[in-house]
């Protein structure tokens, strides 16, 4: 369950709400964008109005499923298509929040709606448009997937090489331990 | 990207103006209550009517519009009403920051008892913004106007506020403009224009 603040629930329940979505990929160089058409500040940092040239997957929640997202920038310009060849966006973090303003246009507050890391990022070109589109997967894609780290002696030795509290855990394994001994009862 | 001004002698027949607001509706198909949700950014559409023009006259019309080829801009003046109806004349500037979303401008230099119409157009670093309820300076020239629309980026005081023929800038909403020649002459054409920054 989402908890919101209470600057939050005061500006909800004003009318009218408005509402905006901040990206925050932290390439090289964090790139900060927005849904609306103008540049917000928040948090100290600019975030540049996409209106025109973005497009953010709708955000589904589904029970039992982490669902990705993807992102889209127009690919016209230079400095989107420089970030589209050079950037290795692979593994960085993405966060998208999501922010309410108050019924004098101003930000009260932001919630982080849906973080993950960037995928690939493509170009793609067709009728006479070119678009950039990279696919990001939900951090929480983490708690699915399998350890490869086990309770070894070969892997607390990697982990900790002073450590041998492993060492005898195979002769260890499965033995029947039987207590008292019966020897104790032929005293 | 440039952004090319709209050519003096190019004098619209029709000029008409909205604002498109950028807002999500939602309608309770129950009750038929009514909510909104603002996600900023509200537009100007301007929409001018190039009347019949001479044959001689006509190829300005195709080379402005073929010059913009779908990706450059025209900047424009708001052709049915390019200065105040009011009185407020001179050189007002901003006497405190407008920040970003307002919808009331503190101004300074608008001449003793100048005033602004509702309707009225003004420019502040290239945005329009229209007068929303009239409004009349002090002797000292200090006015505070509302205005229909919000101030998109903040702007710091002192920063002019241009009501002769303010300007914004505007993309084509159909990058293709025909101009229809007849023996003699050129067709009206209607020009739908989009505010773009």
């Amino acid at each position: 369950m989402r908890t919101l603040t209470a600057p939050i629930i005061a500006a909800l329940a004003a009318r009218p709400v408005g509402i905006a979505q901040l990206v925050t990929m932290y390439l090289t160089s964090t790139v900060y964008l927005n849904t609306t058409a103008w540049s917000l500040s928040w948090n100290s940092n600019t975030y540049l109005g996409a209106a025109n040239v973005g497009r953010i997957d709708v955000i589904e929640d589904a029970p039992g499923e982490i669902k990705g997202l993807s992102f889209q920038l127009n690919g016209v310009g230079s400095a989107n298509l420089a970030l589209a060849l050079a950037e290795p966006v692979q593994g960085k973090r993405v966060v998208v929040e999501t922010v309410v303003f108050n019924a004098s246009s101003v930000v009260v507050d932001a919630m982080v709606e849906w973080e993950g890391r960037l995928d690939v990022m493509t170009i793609q070109e067709e009728g006479g448009s070119a678009t950039i589109t990279v696919t990001a997967e939900h951090i929480g894609i983490d708690l699915l997937r399998p350890t490869n780290s086990l309770y070894s002696n070969a892997e607390q030795q990697r982990l900790h090489a002073a450590d041998h509290f492993c060492e005898y855990i195979i002769d260890q394994a499965e033995q029947p331990l039987i207590w008292p001994a019966a020897s104790f009862w032929r005293k | 990207m440039s952004a090319y001004a709209w050519p003096t002698d190019l004098q619209p027949s029709g000029c008409s103006l909205f604002l498109e607001p950028n807002v999500r509706e939602f309608i309770s198909p129950w009750t038929g209550a009514y909510d909104v949700v603002d996600l900023m950014g509200e537009r100007w559409h301007m929409t001018v009517t190039l009347p019949v023009r001479r044959r001689s006259q006509a190829g300005a019309i195709e080379a402005y519009f073929n010059r913009l080829r779908g990706v450059h801009t025209a900047t424009a003046w708001y052709f049915s009403r390019p200065a105040p109806i009011g009185t407020m004349r001179g050189t007002p500037i901003l006497s405190a920051q407008a920040a970003q979303g307002v919808q009331s401008l503190s101004v300074s230099g608008a001449g003793a008892y100048g005033t602004v119409k509702a309707g009225d157009m003004l420019g502040l670093a290239g945005q329009w913004l229209q007068v929303a309820a009239d409004a009349t300076a002090s002797a000292g020239g200090a006015i505070t106007i509302l205005t229909a629309n919000r101030v998109r980026a903040t702007v710091s005081s002192s920063t002019a506020v241009v009501w002769d023929k303010p300007t914004a800038t505007f993309r084509l909403a159909s990058p293709r403009v025909p101009v229809a020649h007849l023996p003699g002459y050129s067709d009206s054409l209607d020009v739908e224009l989009i505010e773009t920054w």
